[in-house]
Formats: C-alpha cells, structure tokens, sequence
C-alpha cells in the first residue's frame, strides 16, 4: 500500500514507518553537513558532528512530535548546536584545544545558514531525492515552470505538451514535495 | 478513470492546493486541471507566494552532488541507526548478525518507492532478503524492465569499500555468466550501481541440499547418484570454461522443486530432483594471476574443501572434485568424511585421515559406487579422477545398471 498521504513527519512518528528514518536522514545529511562545514569544521569532524546528530535525533524525534510550538527547524537547529558546543566542550578539555570558549562561538556563518540555507539545501535534497518518483516528461515540465520560472504556455510549446498538462505536471510535483516536506520547512 | 462533470469549486481547488482533498478526489482534480486551462490558472494564482514555489524559484544550485564516499559512508550509518527508533529502545533482542549485515546493505540501496520494498538497486525493486553468506547477501528482487522476479547477489558491505575486492566480486560474476550449463545456476545480468556490485540470477523454487539433509539425514540411493551425476556436468561445463568453483557443497547446490515439467528429466526417477550448482562466489578464472589463495588464508568450507586448499596452495579443477566427493559421501552415508570437534581437528582429519569407506558404513551401497567416492577423495590430486566428464560418466553408469 502507499502511505503516500501522509507527510514524512507523521511517518517519523510510527514505527511500522521503517523507511521513514531513511528517508530522513538521506534529506538531511547534506543540509547537516553544509551547516557543520558552515562552523569552520573540517569535513572529518563535520561528519562525527552530524552523526551525532544523527544519534541524538534518534530518540528525540518523536518528543518533537508532541511540541506543536516549536518549528522544526529551529528545534533542529537547537539540538545541533548544543551537540556541536557539547563537543566543543569536550575538546577543549583536550589540552590542544584548551583556549577554545564554546559560548563565545555563536559563528556568524551558523547564523547565516539557517537563516537562509537550510530551506533551500532541504528542498534542492528533496528534489533529488524524489525526481525518481515521477515521470520524466512531467518533472522537467514543473522544473521549467517553477525553478527557471517560464509560464505553462512556454513549457508546453517547448515539450509538446498541452498547458493544461504542463500545470498539472507541475502541481504534482509540488504537491508531493509540499506533502513530504510539510512542517519541516518552517 | 473517473473525471469531473463539471469544473470544481474555488474552495476544492483552495482545499488541493493546501493538500486536504481525499487522495482520490485529489487525483480527479488534477485530471481535471490537465485539460482545463481556467481552473489551472486559478491554482497557479493560488501557488504564487507559496514557501515552497518560491523557494524552488531562489536559484537552486546544480544538484548538489552526494556522490562524495564521505557522505554516502554517513547516510548509510545514520540510516542504520534506525532501530532505535523503529521499536523501543529499552528492547534490545539478541540480532541474528546476518540479519544485521544485510540491513546494512538495504542501507546502500536506492530509496524505497512502495510500501514492501527495501530499495532500488539498478532496475531492481529488492523486496526481501533471502540469505547471506561469507562473500555476499542475496535478496528476492523484481525486474523492473522485465517484470520477473529475481534473485540479487550483492556484496558484503565490509567488502564494498575495497576497489580490487570489488573487481574481484564483478570478475567472478561475469566468470559465472559465461557458463552456461542446466546444472549451473544462470547469471542473468550483472550490474553496479551506487558502488554496490550485484548479479541477478533466477529466482528458484525448491531448497538446498544442505537443507534437505538437514531434514532427512541422507538420501535414497539413485538420488545420490543422480544428483552427483548432475553435479559432475556442471561442473565439467565450468571446468572447460577454466572457472573453478573452489565452494562445492551441499549449500551450493539447489534442488529444484522435482514437478517443475522440465523435459531434461523425462525418463528420469520423478523423486529425483533437478540440480543448479550456486555461488560461484569463490571461483577463479584459472587464467587470473591472482588466483592464489593468499598464505594461511583458508578459503571453501571446512568438511567440504581439498586438503591443498587447506594448506593454502594453489588449486586446480581438481579441488572440485575432492568437494564432490566429500558430497556424494555425506549424502550416501549422512556423515562428513572428514570431521572434527573444531576446525583444526577438522583440518588434521582432512590431512592424514583415510574415511571408512560407505559401504562400511551401510552395506546396502554398491561397491563401485564406493570406490569412487573414495578415488575422488585421494589426497594428492593426482590420485583423483582428472575430470568431471569422467566422474559424471561413471556415475551415470551406475545409474543405468
């Protein structure tokens, strides 16, 4: 059976859901790993961080489940980043890194990133992710109207379709991506 | 395929637009929408400002690229973690390591697309898992080209990492493909995808020999000959290819379901099934400089390999026929010919004991048939038969007496 109406956030949240963790995790990977480069990582100690993450989220998840105040990506962006001072912690327990202030390290770069980055890492995994799902003819129609913003006309022209069929093509994918993606973006 | 009569309210399309319609009357929709240009219009009036539009229309950069190993490697440990999640944590059931190994190859896949499959690998939809051994995981697949189910050899995932192991795994498929014999299991395609090496083969009905011994003990006689007999032109099929196959034993070899009509049988004993020898997993082109078996590394299975396996020399086809031997042994009498409390008693009994015969052992087994189970088990090669064809000739000869 699909279980396509519900959104990847709802999935998280029932185990029999077994791919839902995948999923997930192949969504944000890439966006964890831009932001942990963002801090001035170097890409090993990126990926410890974010498999960290990983680890915390894990079992977190699901009490995000039942905070309907929080955005997701903010709470995301808090337990990453007390992951990240933790470690930071840690290390500067370590006597190379003994100046190391955790608390003073707000980086402006982090800042940044979630700010603007994370929605549109997510979404470019997303599209990734999900273009296998949909016939070729139909992606490129919604890629042409919505990412190089041409009208329904133009694309239609362009591929030999009706504009009808253009705009269809192009809710599809954007009701699929909104579906999976609900409540992670904000 | 149903259609709308007439052209939906505002509020249906407000009501898809914000995804609360009912998947099917969604779906009328956006049928409708393909051939209605106003309602399309509205819906596009409806998109503009949205998040996710207007964040698709922010100039996305070329596809970010995953293929970095780094971050394949990290996917595929976070996705492993699953479990945690899945149940409950404070349960933690004794895992079946094999299990383990081919939950980390379903990790590798493509994601799934449907409920009831563990991911896409190539053209192939995996939907099961049906077993692991040392080299490799076999899971139950779907064609997706052909529309046929499958079986799909993978590697192991500790083994994915390495370029020439990877080779190696690819080499010995196509090896296999290139037999083409009844009694050798058929490669129908071998593929690499997301840097997982994998092979299809047909998805057979019916159980090992290993399995079946396990049930019965041993087997009637003209089974035993039978089966050695098909074993024997498999292998002398693989033999004049120069693939060895380094692994024959009762787990290598497939008993087709015995109603499977194949007209090859007619005239045969209908108990006796149709064999495939599986798993070339450990063969080598005899042609392969690097076919030595690396010092002390002791590969093929112990109870089943010839002595100079066991002592790690280079082999010819004539280990084969040893591993032959130790089969139509065990089948004919339900004992190993060579058997010990742990593997180095095991490897001491292989190197200097003498089995008793199998018609000391039950004296309802003819001679002749002894005889050759024991000329197959000499420990030098040399002392063996020389080939396969030989020892299928000599079996069908019982058969036919």
């Amino acid at each position: 059976m699909h279980t396509t109406s519900l959104t990847l956030l709802q999935r998280l949240r029932q185990p029999q859901e077994q791919f839902a963790w995948s999923r997930f995790v192949e969504l944000y990977t890439p966006v964890l790993f831009a932001w942990a480069r963002g801090l001035g990582l170097q890409e090993s100690d990126a990926a410890d961080l974010v498999q960290e993450v990983f680890a915390l989220l894990v079992g977190k998840l699901p009490e995000f489940q039942y905070d309907k105040t929080k955005s997701f990506r903010g709470w995301l962006r808090t337990v990453a980043l007390n992951q990240w001072r933790a470690k930071l912690r840690r290390r500067s327990r370590e006597p190379s890194a003994a100046a190391l202030d955790p608390d003073g390290l707000a980086a402006p770069a982090e800042e940044a990133f979630w700010e603007q980055e994370y929605r549109r890492r997510l979404i470019a995994r997303a599209l990734d992710l999900m273009q296998a799902e949909f016939e070729p003819t139909t992606w490129r129609a919604c890629w042409e109207c919505v990412v190089n913003d041409r009208t329904a006309p133009e694309v239609a022209a362009q591929l030999g379709l009706k504009p009808g069929a253009v705009r269809a093509a192009k809710f599809r994918v954007l009701t699929r991506l909104r579906q999976e993606l609900e409540g992670l973006l904000e | 395929m149903s259609r709308l009569e007439h052209c939906p309210e505002y509020a249906d399309l407000q009501q898809y637009v914000n995804r609360v319609l009912a998947p099917e009357a969604a779906e009328d929709l956006a049928r409708h929408l393909e051939e209605c240009e106003r309602c399309g219009e509205l819906v596009d009036q409806l998109l503009t400002g949205d998040t996710l539009a207007e964040a698709l229309r922010v100039q996305l950069e070329p596809t970010q690229s995953l293929a970095g190993p780094e971050l394949r490697e990290l996917i595929h440990r976070a996705r492993a973690m699953q479990p945690g999640l899945a149940s409950a944590t404070t349960l933690n059931p004794a895992r079946d390591p094999r299990q383990d190994l081919a939950t980390a190859v379903v990790a590798l896949l493509g994601p799934p697309q449907y409920a009831g499959e563990l991911g896409r690998l190539g053209h192939y939809r995996i939907t099961k898992v049906l077993g692991s051994g040392g080299m490799g995981i076999v899971f139950a697949a779907e064609d997706l080209q052909l529309q046929r189910q499958v079986a799909l050899k993978t590697m192991t995932p500790e083994l994915l990492g390495s370029k020439s192991a990877q080779q190696r795994f690819l080499r010995e498929a196509r090896a296999a493909a290139a037999i083409r014999h009844e009694h050798v299991i058929t490669i129908h395609h071998v593929g690499l995808d997301r840097g997982i090496p994998y092979f299809a083969m047909p998805l057979l009905q019916g159980e090992a020999l290993h399995a079946r011994l396990g049930r019965r003990g041993r087997l009637p006689l003209d089974q035993v000959v039978e089966i050695g007999a098909q074993i024997a032109e498999g292998l002398a099929a693989a033999h004049d290819r120069g693939v060895i196959h380094r692994d024959i034993k009762p787990a290598n070899i497939w008993l087709q379901t015995p109603d499977d009509g194949d007209p090859h049988r007619l005239g045969r004993s209908p108990q006796v099934p149709r064999i495939k020898i599986l798993d070339f997993g450990l063969a080598r082109e005899l042609t392969d400089p690097s076919r030595l078996t690396r010092a002390g590394e002791v590969l093929g299975t112990p109870g089943f390999i010839a002595p100079e396996q066991a002592r790690a020399e280079s082999v010819d086809h004539r280990c084969d026929l040893f591993s032959l031997g130790c089969v139509l042994y065990v089948m004919a009498t339900g004992k190993l010919p060579f058997s010990g409390k742990d593997l180095a008693a095991q490897l001491v009994a292989l190197a200097e004991h003498t089995p008793p015969a199998p018609h000391e052992i039950d004296s309802a087994i003819p001679r002749c048939l002894s005889t050759l189970v024991l000329h197959l088990l000499a420990k030098d090669p040399a002392a063996r038969p020389q080939h396969a064809r030989a020892v299928a000739a000599a079996l069908d000869a019982q058969w036919s007496r």
